[in-house]
């Protein structure tokens, strides 16, 4: 099936798609850095950007994954890839709205595995592919970052027991930016090549290249650049989530967690395993706060987003399958055309809705509020 | 007449899960170790009160920590990068 038209509208919601994953995780790797002030978030979000780019160039195993691994390529056709996108960008912009830390990945797929079932039933669906390389995972992945960042955590607090403040704070800042530097390279590495692998999966869907080729470059070049200008932009509303939400990080933490995240999300990388980069920082944020002394964590935002999570992948999939049914109703064409459209309205409404409530680089430091839960058996505003 | 068979992939590859876990939990405690360790060093070198030789140490220590810090970020990254 070639059609040039339909080719070149699944590229740019691919890329309307990693745009929104960059707005979406720019959390992920910023968010403990601005919350202990050890870069503004104006610069953070400028590193990020800049190590998303150089991080898309580093590796291309989890694009293989995603583009052969989740379902199959003989009988995918564009519209589904279309139908996916659609499902996956609508969760990404609900969940931001809401400043709820969900997966773009798990968005991502679940949105392609749902479109892909509405066009050629259950066969076509490597569930092999999603269980063994994304569900499992996940599960552990979230729980793998907590324990290790609340060890690291631990032991970094309990051998500077005897520093003087200022120095341990300072020093601690400064290891802030050197690890969010690598955070944002390993989340440009792992997150940037889930959409190589999609727009890989259109080129052979619509027979541009073989089968088990390699991911051409101009699509390496376009996704480094498209998640940079996302993450440039930073979606303040997460960042504040992750930031000030689960607990009050302190220099010590937002480096444990932040050095955890990109442990974890390198050697994942490295195994051609698509992480949830979401699912890892908030565990590690989750986990630095395990680590402290009294233990502070609002466990019941954790629980809420743990159960966003839970909804992300069926959610994402309803999305992209019902995306694809309005596609063939219409006509290929004219039906992506109508979704196109549909989708464009939905976030042109979330986002001027979410003027009303707005956070960005002035008050995303703001502290939680006392509309918000306290810590267990602790007062609203936390502490140290 | 010799036949060979490759037995089929496991659902779930516990190898590649056991080894992120592995190596994650090993780097990041490792880095933050010794990055708390340069701090600890920087924090007592600016005390008045410590002594020659312990500032000699100290440096020792924190330049050995800080060393081993560039070495596990340039070794991670070369290993993922080229292997």
């Amino acid at each position: 099936m070639h059609d040039t038209f339909l080719l070149v509208l699944v590229v740019l919601i691919a890329l309307g798609f990693d745009f929104t994953n960059g707005f979406h995780d720019t959390a992920n790797a910023v968010a403990p850095s601005i919350a202990t002030r050890a870069l503004s978030p104006r610069a953070a979000v400028i590193l990020a950007s800049v190590f998303n780019f150089i991080g898309a160039f580093l590796s291309l195993k989890v694009a293989a994954t995603v583009a052969s691994g989740i379902v199959s390529q003989t009988d995918i056709i564009l519209p589904v890839v279309f139908g996916g996108l659609v499902g996956a960008i609508a969760w990404n912009i609900t969940t931001w709205y809401f400043g709820i830390p969900s997966s773009s990945s798990h968005a991502l797929i679940g949105g392609v595995a749902g479109a892909m079932l509405a066009h050629a039933g259950t066969s076509a669906v490597l569930w092999k592919g999603i269980v063994g390389k994304v569900l499992v995972p996940s599960l552990f992945a979230p729980i793998f970052a907590l324990v290790i960042a609340a060890i690291a955590t631990t032991l970094s607090r309990r051998l500077t027991l005897k520093s003087d403040d200022e120095t341990k704070s300072w020093g601690m800042r400064a290891g802030q930016i050197g690890s969010s530097t690598l955070l944002s390279l390993a989340h440009g590495t792992n997150d940037a090549q889930k959409t190589m692998g999609i727009i890989t999966l259109a080129l052979v869907a619509n027979g541009t290249i073989l089968q088990d080729a390699a991911t051409p470059t101009w699509v390496i070049v376009v996704c480094g650049a498209a998640i940079a200008l996302g993450t440039f932009l930073g979606g303040w509303r997460i960042i504040r989530t992750m930031g000030q939400g689960f607990t009050t990080i302190s220099p010590t933490q937002g480096f444990a967690a932040q050095i955890t995240s990109s442990a974890v999300i390198l050697s994942s990388s490295h195994f051609g395993i698509p992480l949830s980069t979401t699912y890892v920082a908030t565990g590690s944020i989750v986990g630095s706060g395990v680590g402290t002394k009294k233990r502070q964590v609002r466990w019941s935002l954790a629980g809420r987003v743990a159960l966003a999570w839970l909804i992300t992948l069926p959610i994402a999939g309803l999305c992209g399958a019902a995306s694809f049914y309005v596609e063939r109703a219409c006509g290929y064409k004219v039906g992506v055309l109508v979704m196109g459209l549909a989708l464009m309205s939905y976030a042109s409404f979330v986002f001027l809705r979410s003027r009303s409530d707005k956070i960005d680089a002035g008050n995303v430091n703001d502290k939680w509020g006392e509309h918000h839960e306290a810590f267990e058996g602790v007062d609203a505003t936390g502490g140290q | 007449m010799l036949t060979t068979s490759t037995a089929p992939k496991p659902l779930i590859d516990w190898v590649s899960i056991g080894k992120v876990l592995y190596i994650s939990t090993a780097s990041a405690v490792l880095l933050v170790v010794l990055f708390t360790i340069t701090v600890y060093c920087l924090s007592t070198l600016r005390n008045r009160h410590t002594t020659v030789s312990n500032r000699v140490l100290l440096s020792a220590v924190a330049l050995t920590s800080s060393t081993g810090i560039l070495a596990v970020i340039i070794s991670g990254l070369y290993y993922i990068i080229n292997k």
